[in-house]
Parts: C-alpha cells; structure tokens; sequence
C-alpha cells in the first residue's frame, strides 16, 4: 500500500514539470508586444539616423508597403498581424546588413501578437503571399535603399502606433 | 543559273524530266526547291526525285556552282560513296545542263510562299513522310547475319534495297496524308511516320521527331525505331568511322539525335523500323545540316536607356560564331489581354524599343534564324521584363574613384515632366543647382565634384526628382555611385588559446560587404610586394549580417592580409588592407588564482598566476581598492613578477582586487581583468575594549517615548591584527528586560527608550571573540543630581574654544564629563536630523576647564552643554554659548555698513552728476563778478570782501566733493617786482612750510610722495593725460622786500595765519586737519605742485575754509590780491578760444586786465611764440625769471589789484596749447 502511495506522489511532483506550459497572461503578453516594439523602434532610428530622407522628398509607386495613418483608429489584431507579415516580407528582400536583427524583432513581435489573438479568441488568418508584393520587391530588388528607408520610416510608424494604442489591443 | 526568286519553291510535274532522265522509271514526281537565294553566287537549288513506286531513287544536290560541282562529280571518277544510290547514278554534265533548261524553260508550276511549312517543306527543318512495310522487310537477325559490321550490313542493305521490291518503303511529303498505295491487306504491317529533323544550336547533333501516324492502332506491337547515320563519303576510306546510331525515344513523337561530324558535310540518315520479328531500313535520307540549322535562343536579353532617351534592347548568343541571324521580336504589356507586338530586326544583337509606356509591365521575348529560308526559328528567348519607372538614370551604377567628379544623366519617361523641373539628391540632401546640366527636354544631368566615400558604406545615391513647388516627388529608383577604396577599420585579435582569430569592422548597416583575406605563409615583416598572392579567401561570419568574422585555426605567425569588398556585377569597392600577424594580437587569458593577506606592517601582499598561453613574458597590472569605496581604486603595474606588495593604510579593511596581464616586450593586448578577490582580516585576537559612545535624545510625546541615537566614538585599533568587525548593543531596562543586538560596524544607532532607566552597554567584537572592557551608559528619567556650578565658553578662533567649569563645593565627584556641542544652523540643512549635528567629546573627571579644536563657522552659533557622568547615571547638564570677541550684532552691522555704503555711492553719483549744473549756475559767472547782480557795490580789491564771500565753509566742504572729477590744477603765481629772493631760496622757504623742513625727493608722477616739481618741469599741458579738470588758481602777491615776502611765505607755512592763497599748497593744506595735504601734496623746489597727476584739486579749494578764515580772522594784513584765470585743459580748442573771448572782455571791463595781458605779452607770450612747445615753470617770469625791473614801472604806475579765481574745465592736449591758453589766460 505504501508503494503505491510513494508512486502516487511520485507521479504528482513528476507531472507538473512535464505538463504543458503556463499560458502567458495578457498583460505579460502585452508587455512583450511592447518591449519587442520599442526595441525595434530604436533599431530602426538607429539604422534610420544614416539615411535620413528630407522631408522634401515625396516618393511614388511604394504603395504597396503599408503606410498607416496615425490619426487613423486603432487596428484590431488581425489587421497588425497581416501588416506585420507585410513588413517582415519587405525586410525579407533587403539585403542590407542592418536588416537582419530587425527580421528577427519582427518575427519575434509576429509571434506574440498571434499568440495575444489566441488568447482573445480571434482567428487569424494564415499569412499568405501577395504576389504583386512579391514580384515588386523582386523586380525593383537594386533599389533597396529607398525601399528599405520608406518602408523602415512606415514601420516606425506602425510600431510606435501599436505602441502607443496597446492597451486597445482587445478586438479582433 | 538559277532562280533568285527568294522564298519560292518550285514544284515540277514528273512528266517534265521525264525524257530527260535515263533512267525509265515511272510514276515520279521532281521537287525542286530553291531557297536562300539571297545573292545569285551563293544561291543554293536541290531538286528532289523521289521515285514513289519504289523504282528508283534519284537524289542529286544541285548548288549554284552546279557545274564545277557536277564537272567534278563527273570527273571524280571515285567509286560513289557507300550507301548513296543516287551518286551511283551520277548526272552528266549534258544532263544536268538540260535538266535545268528544261526548268527554266517550261516554268514553274506552283509557288507557295515559304513561311510556315507548306506542305511540310518550305522554310522548315527537314521534313518528309515515310511509310514503310514491315512485311516486305528483313527478317530480324538476317541483316546481323549478313555482315559483320555496321558498314558492311549497310552497303549490304543498300545493294539489297536496290533489288528489294520497291514496295518495302516509300517517301512521301511532310504531313501529307500517308495513307500509301500498298496493298490494303499490308495495312496492318504498315507504318507511316512524319520526319522532322534538324541541326541544334551547337551544331553538333541532328535531331529528329518521328511522329507515328499510321500503325499505332495496335498498341501491343512493339516497334523499335532507331536513326542511324551512315558513314560519309569521306570516312568510307577511312574505315575508323562507322557512323552513329540512336534509338528513337517517346510516346507520340519518338525524338533520335546523331552526332554530326561537320556541319558542313552531307549527312546520311537512314531509319530503321522493327517490330521484333521483321524490319525495315528507310531510303537514305542526305541532309546538308548547315541548311536545317535552329539557332538556340538569345540570351542574356536586357535592355537599358540611351541618352536619348531610348530603350535598346540587347542580346547574346551561346555560340557568337553562327551568325549573321534575323530576329524577331514581341513585346507585350498583358500577354492575356493585349496582342503580341512584333518587331524585325537583323545583323548585330540588338534593337531599339520604343513606344513604351511609364508604369506598364512590358514582357519583351527574341527569337532568331540563320538568313537561309530553310532555316528554323529557335525558340524563344526568356522573357525580359521591362518597366519603365518615371525616371532613368545613366548609369545606374558606376564606379569611380575618390576624388573624381562624375557626371549622371536623368531621363524622365513620363513626357508630362520637364528636365527644367528638377531636384537631384545625394544621400536624401539636395545637390545644389550650380551642378546642374539640362541636356534635352526630358534629360538633365548632375555632375558631384570631388566625390568621397560615404560613411564605410561604399556608395552614395542620387535621385532626380520632379520639382513641384517645394516638394519634390521621387520614384525610388536611383544611381548609385560606388567609390571605389572605401576607409574601413578592421580590427583583430586572437583569443587567449591562441586557437582563432576574430576580426570586425565598422562598416554601415546599409552596406552588405564580406571580409576577404589572403594568408601568406611567412610573418608580416618577411612579406614582400613582390610575392606571388594567396588564394583569396572569405572570412566566415558568425551570422547574418554580422559585422565580424573568425578564422579557426589559425597560423600564428604568418602575415593575414585582410580587407572587406562590396562586390556588385558592374565593380568591386575595397576598403584598404590590413596586413595582421596573430601572434601580435594576443589578448591572454586574466590572471588566475589572485590573493592578498594584509600584513602586520601595514603592507598587502597581493598574488597571482599568469596564464599558460602565450608563453612569451607577460607584465600584470593590479589594481585594489577598499572593498566599499571604489573610487579611491590604485593601479600597480609588475612586470613578469606575479607577487606584490603594497602598503595600506587600513589593515583592517577588506580590498577587492583585480589583476590582468599584457604581453611584456612587444604588441599584444591588455587581458580583461580578473574576477574580484576580495581580502580578508585575519585576526590574532579579540578587542579589549568596547567604543566609547554617547546619546542624543529625542522626545516623541505622541508616543510617550524617547528616541535615543548612541554616537560611537571610532575605537582606536589595539592592534593591528585586533580589528572590529561589529559592535553588539546590549540593553537592560528598569522592568528585568535583557537583550542585545548585532549592529554591525556602524557609526550611530537608535532605540526607544520607554521604560524608567535603561542601561546600555556597547561591546566590539570580531571574529574571535567581544570585548571585555565596555562603556556602559544609565539612562535615568528621575532629577538628576546637580553638581556644575558654572560653565562659560569663549570662542578663541574659528578653530579653538575654550571651555570652563566649577563644581559645586560639596558635589559628589564625577567619572568623567561629556561636553556636547552643536552647531545652530540658520536655514542651513533643516532636514538634517538632531543627532547628526551633535559632536561630542568625553573629558577626565579631573579637568575644569578644556579646549575644543574643531571648525566653528561664523554664520553658525555653538551651544555647549556639560554632562557630568556619575556612576549611577548622569548629573544635571549646564549650558553656554560661546562667547566671540565681537558683538553678536556684526551680522547686522555689516549689513548696515553695506547699506550705507550704497547709500553713499548713490549720494556721491548725484552730486557728481549735479556737479555740472552747479558749475554752470555758479563758476561760469564768476569770471566776471561785476556782471552778477550779488556783485554790485561789491570791492573786490579788499579782503574783507573776500571773507564776506567765502565766509560759509560748511558749503564749501560740500566743494571737494563737488571737485572731485576735475582735472588737476594748474597754478603760477604772481609775484611783483618786490619778489626778489633767489629762486632756490624761495623754492627752500616753500618746501619748509610745507613740509616743516622735510627734504624733497622727486618721485614719479603718481607717486603721492613725488615732488611736484617734477611734473612742473614738465610742460604745463600734460601732467598726466587725464581728462579731469582741475581747478586753477594763483596768487599774486604785492611786490615788496624779500624779506617781506619770505617773512609772509614763513608765516604762511608756520601758522597759517594768513589768507592769501599761495602757489605752495603746503602752505594751505598745513592747517588741514588730518594731515592729508601732506600725504598727497609734498612740496615743490621749483614749480607749482599742483601740476602734479596727484595734486587733489579738492583740497586745494577747500583753502577758503582754515586758512582763510583765520586769515578772515585778523591775523592776515589787508593786501591786494591777484587772481588769475583758470584754464580747461580737457576743452583746449574751444577752451581756449573762450578763454580768449572772456579775456577780451576782461580787457574791457578795467585795468586789471590791461595789467595781466602786458605780463602775458612781455614775459609768457614771448617763449610761445619762439615756437617752443614746452614751457617749463622754471623759465616763466611768473615763477621768477621775470625781470622785476620792468615790471616794476607798471606796479609803480598801478596799484595792486585783486583778481577773483576763475575756473573752468579742460583736458590736456598738447603742452603747446595749454601753454598758449596759460598765456592767453594771463
């Protein structure tokens, strides 16, 4: 009888390490998203302080990397999802050496923010591929600087946005 | 001969040659086919005689040059060439000859155009339809049997061809229905097949699609078809060649391909058909490859902009060698919806597109053929997409070098923009305009001067943008601008294991470079230019992106030559190379296994190991401080020793220390440092004696309670191995309470004190043992006894006081005192707390009195209390406050003094300011006091009206001040005839009353003991260049006796007593209280001392107050008085000339002034005019150089007359004008 109440208790201290994982909490979860985010805004200053566009300068036909209006209302997870695969597809094609830390922060803030949408409950979609993005990025490949300098400006924008609207991050 | 009708082929009837061939063969028809006949000498004919019934076979090549090439087939008179019947048969020269009259003769048939494959011929690869029967064939394994080699079966089969039925196989047009006249019970062994052959584009394969169409309708046949290319008419001596042979492969279309030998050699092909148990051998098919030829595609199609402004598509080829070949070309934006667009072109690869759209995805494919009809189309290329952004730039990338200038051209391709309207950008910053170039319309051009490379980044971009009021608006495409040696810092080092070496360097996180390097195999300083190079090599990275590389293993003592590229298709940017040796970048591995034990003398010893690796000599670098205080950090260097010793103040304090090592003789590394060690104290025993402390209370009535901070006293070190680790408080309190608490080694430590007596007692401990002998302390709260009679403080200085006390007669003796102080601070740090003020020191119960060294601050004050100590607890404290030498209201004192200060200093600007307008109210006037209205009937001839006017010194002392910026004086006095003492005689008398016989010494000018004279000597003019005004006066004295004179000066200077106003000041500021005058004014032996820098005109005009009012008094004999004009030296121009006007009108107002103009124009006017500028006093006749004789006559004629003193101001300018305004003023 004794054996089987040593393995009993056995069996209760092995289980917990062996268990699946504690679910992050929301908050925790959104402190990431905004470690992640502030990290990567001064990344990209840094990168950014380099090449500095002059305001003066307009530029065409980048309609395709996505430009949000701060003055706009916040996004629901699902839209920051997608426009974080958006901007880590564009990274993906800069060749620049600056680049590679900032994927990975991006990746990392992917990561999370889909994981805050599991726990609210919204489905996302799976990431897809824009073919036209594709193609763009591909074919205008030797323009990386001004490519990779407005889409880091709008990326800075974006993340300072999430930053900055966080604690509305509830809807889908 | 024949026919240039390019792309025409001609079809005869059989019927035509029919009488013209020998053979008597039936049922044929002639092909003949003209093609590339671009040029009448290179026009190329082949007529194909295809016997249909299976008689014959003729097949002749008939070339432009027919008749060397026939003579010479005719003449060759070589046996024809194994397995080609027809040249078996050759033509005659007559025959040849006729056949083609007769063509010529009887016209053509039929043309068709040659595009496409008519018929399965015209402009296509080589084509024809074969059905063969199978039943008619061989039987398998006969042909094997029948020779041993290919060549020889081949031979045999064609010899048996020839008397095989004409049945077996027959040829037919490309694509032509195959069905064949055989017998319809053969149908089932039949097989027809479409051939399509072709030479590819490396010219060295004939490739051939048989495509089945007749006999596939049974599946479970199977057939083997194979290509076979028999040997050449060349190679059937050579015996060596026995042709090539190919299965057919697929499903539908069975593709074979032979191996050519040369392109330019008929080839002879020949199918083979089995189906396992028969087959069949096709006619000989001859095939010139050089006319079936199907170029590869183009490659590499791109295009760029022209200058022009013009998209020029370009192109190569696999083999350059093939051409000349035609093109076409098609271009669409959306194959899907919008038609291909064609475009012809030939001779050089390339092709100018035009007509293109801004913003459109164009795809632009070429394909090619040799200029021969015949030959084939290749495929097409692979796409090319275009799109044409806004602008282009040309180039889009170029390299150059720093320091060059570089021109790039912008072609906008949007029409609607304007090469005008342009901003270029270099690095996002505008260019300026200067640099600006507008080439055409819609093409403009920048030229950057003496560029540089940017930031390790290795290229610059440059955008040109469409100018929109004050924006500009981009496409982001851009030229980028390479430089070509680009500054990097590369840095290397070697680990401590002398196992890698990692290198990094600072490019721009815009640049994507690797790191490259050569490795020689001898050290750096062996490494020569001349060497041949290593191999280069790539630097392993440790990550994307990473900016550092390592390379393991490494050679130590070989030379690395490394260096970071930026490699584009169009150049390579490098940054300049470093040439390291590892061993020279050694950053060893810390010290190791540090130590430290603190020695009875005051002195660390400090230990350590060196590491292993590098073997060479190390030196070590120690740096330690006290474990708590960081700052006061020392650093020693060792060099090879790995022991130190170094002295400590503390013994008992814990050090960190750290060490690291560097290479001792030669390049390296300094190693990081070690981890910390931290001493420790090693104690031989425990303390003696606990801290001697004592307590401020702090009463919390809320609380009923008392808080009691004990201040210890810093125990002095027994020994030096006797240290305190921690005090332990221990308490007992009046209701039984006993408990004690570990404070650490602390300087102060609070408690509350709630119970009626609490005993404290502080023991010191460490880690062998608390002290025996401690300080206990009673706190009471019952009345404690009295025993002080007084105490009084006395504050000696800023560092001491003193302090006193008497006891009681008949108190209890004391164990000790305590005297308390502390500071009380006015505003200053309120938040400190109570305790933290108060200083305390214990004193011997003997003492009465005790001296307290310590800082007072003045803008503090002290309070002392006196505690007696008895055994039993302590006695009543008595007060005192310190006792300064001054009054305690200083502080308010020197703020009044402050006040009264400012108030004076305003006081003194006002009247200063007022000092104008008084001069200008008051003196102006005075020059002439007849011309005042207080003046009328007023003698000034007499003293007494003197007095009368000057008879109020309390207004006058108000002058000095009034004085004070005026500038200094200027005096001569006036002697008459009468003065005849010599002038050192009377320089003597002068000095005497002034000074009362104290011998002159001349000084400089500012010298306030200077001698007057010496500034006298000089000119009159510039005593000192200042611009103060100065009060000028004289007297004139009355000529008598000398000794009337002497006898006057003596009086002046012994008593004062008289009014007169003399050159010598001494004589006025003798009866001066206070003694100033002297200071400042010593006499004169020669001159008048007031042209001194440092006369005080001020005093001078106080001479109306002592002197005056004694002479006022009687004391004085009545005389007539001189005076003279006072000259402005600040004011000489105008000055002067005022001078002159009011002495002009002087001159009219009495005889007076007759008087002074005569001494003026006799004696002063005289040296002025001889041009001398300086006029020294000792030269003037007023001062005694003057002949007394004739001035004599005119006092003889005149009385003395009295002259009031006038004043103005001036400013020195030159002495010659103030000499000649003295004059004027005279």
């Amino acid at each position: 009888m004794s054996c089987w109440i040593a393995l009993l208790c056995c069996s209760l201290l092995v289980l917990p390490p062996t268990g699946n994982s504690v679910p992050l909490t929301v908050d925790t979860m959104k402190s990431n998203v905004k470690l992640m985010a502030q990290t990567t805004v001064i990344r990209i200053q840094k990168l950014m302080d380099e090449f500095r566009i002059s305001p003066n300068m307009v530029f065409r036909g980048l309609e395709l990397i996505p430009d949000i209006a701060l003055d706009k209302p916040a996004e629901g997870l699902a839209s920051i999802a997608q426009n974080l695969h958006t901007f880590q597809v564009i990274l993906l094609h800069l060749p620049m050496d600056g680049m590679s830390q900032i994927r990975s922060d991006i990746d990392s803030l992917q990561s999370i923010v889909r994981l805050l949408a599991a726990s609210f409950g919204c489905p996302l979609p799976k990431p897809g591929s824009d073919g036209r993005l594709d193609t763009f990025l591909k074919t205008n490949s030797p323009f990386h600087v001004t490519i990779g300098n407005v889409a880091l400006d709008r990326l800075q924008k974006f993340l300072n946005k999430l930053i900055k609207n966080l604690d509305q991050l509830k809807t889908c | 001969m024949c026919w240039s009708t390019q792309g025409i082929n001609l079809i005869f009837s059989p019927s035509i040659l029919s009488s013209l061939i020998f053979s008597t063969v039936l049922g044929f028809f002639l092909v003949f086919r003209v093609q590339d006949c671009f040029h009448w000498e290179h026009c190329s004919c082949e007529i194909f005689y295809t016997q249909l019934r299976g008689h014959a076979h003729l097949h002749m090549r008939y070339f432009p040059n027919y008749t060397l090439y026939l003579f010479r087939f005719a003449h060759s008179e070589t046996p024809p060439p194994i397995g080609t019947p027809h040249q078996g048969r050759p033509f005659s020269t007559v025959g040849m000859f006729l056949l083609c009259l007769i063509l010529a003769l009887r016209g053509v048939m039929g043309t068709t155009p040659t595009d496409g494959l008519p018929g399965g011929f015209g402009g296509s690869p080589w084509a024809m339809g074969l059905c063969c029967d199978l039943a008619a064939g061989h039987m398998d394994g006969s042909g094997e049997r029948e020779g041993s080699g290919l060549l020889t079966g081949a031979r045999d089969r064609l010899v048996g061809s020839e008397n095989t039925p004409a049945t077996q196989c027959h040829i037919s047009p490309y694509n032509r229905s195959l069905v064949s006249p055989i017998d319809a019970p053969s149908i089932g062994r039949v097989v027809c097949l479409n051939i399509l052959c072709w030479v590819d584009g490396s010219l060295e394969n004939v490739i051939c699609n048989l495509k089945l169409d007749v006999g596939l309708s049974d599946t479970s046949r199977l057939f083997a078809i194979s290509l076979q290319r028999l040997p050449s008419e060349l190679d059937a001596v050579n015996v060596t060649d026995s042709g090539a042979r190919s299965m057919c492969e697929g499903e539908e279309i069975l593709t074979c391909a032979v191996a050519l030998r040369s392109i330019n050699s008929t080839v002879s092909l020949m199918v083979n058909i089995s189906n396992g148990t028969s087959s069949v051998q096709s006619p000989v098919m001859d095939i010139v490859p050089q006319s079936f030829l199907k170029p590869d595609p183009p490659l590499k199609l791109q295009y760029n902009m022209t200058m022009e402004g013009e998209l020029r598509l370009s192109w190569t080829h696999a083999l350059p060698g093939n051409g000349p070949f035609v093109y076409d070309i098609r271009y669409s934006s959306n194959t899907s919806v919008h038609p291909w667009k064609s475009l012809g072109a030939e001779g050089a690869p390339g092709a100018s597109l035009g007509g293109l759209s801004v913003g459109l995805n164009y795809t632009v494919q070429v394909r090619c053929k040799t200029p021969s009809k015949r030959g084939m189309w290749s495929d097409w290329s692979h796409p090319l997409y275009v799109y044409l952004h806004e602008v282009s730039y040309l180039p889009e990338r170029l390299f150059t070098s720093a320091g060059s200038n570089v021109t790039v051209y912008c072609i906008f391709n949007n029409p609607s923009h304007n090469a005008k309207n342009v901003d270029w950008w270099l690095n996002f910053k505008e260019v300026p305009k200067s640099q600006y170039t507008i080439v055409n319309e819609h093409v403009s051009s920048v030229t950057l001067l003496n560029v540089k490379p940017q930031k390790q980044r290795g290229y610059d971009i440059l955008h040109c943008c469409h100018r929109e009021g004050e924006k500009s608006l981009c496409s982001f495409p851009y030229a980028q601008i390479y430089v070509k040696d680009i500054s990097v810092a590369i840095s290397c080092e070697t680990n401590g294991d002398l196992t890698a070496m990692t290198c990094t360097w600072n490019t721009s996180q815009w640049a994507e470079v690797r790191c490259l390097y050569r490795r020689y195999k001898l050290p750096c300083a062996a490494v020569e230019e001349e060497m041949d190079l290593p191999a280069v090599e790539e630097c392993p990275v440790w990550g994307r992106g990473s900016k550092s590389c390592r390379l393991q293993p490494v050679l130590l003592i070989s030379c690395y030559m490394m260096w970071v590229e930026l490699r584009k298709e169009e150049g390579t940017v490098k940054s300049h190379p470093i040439y390291v040796t590892p061993i020279d970048l050694v950053r060893p591995h810390p010290p190791f296994d540090l130590g430290a034990v603190t020695l009875p003398d005051g002195y660390l010893s400090i230990w350590w190991k060196r590491p292993e690796l590098p073997v060479y000599e190390l030196e070590f670098e120690v740096r330690y401080s006290v474990a708590k205080d960081n700052t006061l950090q020392k650093v020693l260097r060792s060099e090879v020793n790995q022991l130190a010793v170094v002295p400590v103040v503390d013994p008992c304090a814990v050090y960190t220390i750290q060490a690291r090592c560097k290479r001792l003789t030669g390049p390296g590394f300094w190693s990081d440092w070690a981890s910390p060690y931290y001493t420790a104290i090693n104690n031989v025993k425990a303390p003696e004696r606990g801290p001697d402390f004592w307590r401020v209370l702090q009463e919390n009535p809320r609380l009923n309670q008392t808080n009691v901070t004990l201040l210890f006293m810093p125990s002095q070190r027994e020994h030096p191995f006797c240290c305190v680790e921690g005090l332990v408080v221990k308490h007992q309190t009046s209701n039984g309470a006993v408990w004690s608490e570990t404070v650490g080694h602390v300087s102060t430590y609070t408690f509350s004190w709630t119970e009626d007596v609490h005993t404290i007692t502080v023991l010191a401990h460490n880690d062998l043992g608390s002290s025996s002998r401690n300080s206990k302390m009673i706190l009471i709260r019952s009345t404690k006894p009295k025993s002080i009679h007084s105490f009084s403080s006395l504050m000696i200085n800023s560092s001491s006081v003193a302090l006193s006390w008497t006891l009681f007669p008949n108190s209890s003796a004391p164990v000790s005192f305590v005297i308390e102080w502390r500071g009380q601070s006015r505003g200053r740090e309120p938040d400190k707390q109570k305790w933290e003020r108060v200083k305390w020191v214990r004193v011997p119960p003997d003492n009465r009195a005790f001296h307290i060294h310590e800082t007072f601050f003045a803008l503090e004050e002290y309070q002392f209390i006196l505690y007696p100590i008895f055994e039993n607890g302590e006695g009543e404290p008595i007060y005192a406050k310190e006792e300064r030498g001054r009054a305690r209201g200083d502080h308010a004192a020197y703020v009044l003094l402050l006040i009264i200060t400012f108030l004076s200093v305003v006081l003194f600007v006002t009247l200063a300011i007022s000092q104008n307008q008084m001069r200008k109210l008051v003196w102006k006037d005075v020059p002439n006091p007849n011309n005042c209205s207080w003046a009328q009937g007023v003698d000034f001839k007499k003293a007494e009206t003197i007095e009368s006017l000057f008879r109020h010194p309390e207004r006058l002392i108000s002058c000095p001040l009034l004085l004070e910026s005026e500038t200094i004086s200027e005096a001569v006095i006036v002697e008459k005839a009468g003065l005849l003492a010599p002038k050192n005689e009377r320089d003597g008398i002068l000095s005497k009353a002034g000074q009362g016989g104290k011998a002159t010494t001349p000084s400089p000018c500012r010298d306030p003991e200077k001698p007057l004279v010496q500034e006298t000597s000089a000119p009159p003019g510039s005593p000192d260049g200042s611009a103060q005004s100065r009060i000028s006066y004289a007297m004139v004295l009355f000529p008598g006796a000398p000794g009337l004179l002497y006898k006057q000066q003596e009086s002046l200077s012994s008593s004062s007593d008289e009014g007169n106003f003399s050159a010598n000041n001494s004589d006025i500021s003798g009866s001066f209280p206070g003694g100033l005058w002297e200071l400042e004014n010593p006499p004169s032996n020669e001159s008048d001392p007031r042209h001194s820098c440092c006369y005080n005109s001020a005093e001078e005009f106080s001479e109306t107050s002592d002197q005056e009012d004694e002479a006022l008094d009687g004391t004085a004999a009545e005389k007539d008085l001189y005076y003279l004009g006072m000259s402005s030296h600040g004011e000489e121009g105008e000055g002067g000339e005022q001078d002159e006007e009011e002495e002009e009108e002087e001159k009219e107002d009495g005889e007076e002034e007759e008087v002074e103009v005569r001494f003026l124009a006799e004696d002063v006017r005289g040296p002025a005019r001889e041009g001398k500028e300086e006029l020294p006093l000792e030269s003037s006749p007023l001062l005694g150089h003057w002949d007394p004789k004739s001035d004599r006559t005119d006092r003889a004629n005149k009385s003395p007359q009295l002259y009031m003193p006038q004043f103005r101001t001036a400013s020195t300018k030159s002495p010659k004008a103030k000499a000649q305004d003295k004059s004027l003023q005279l």
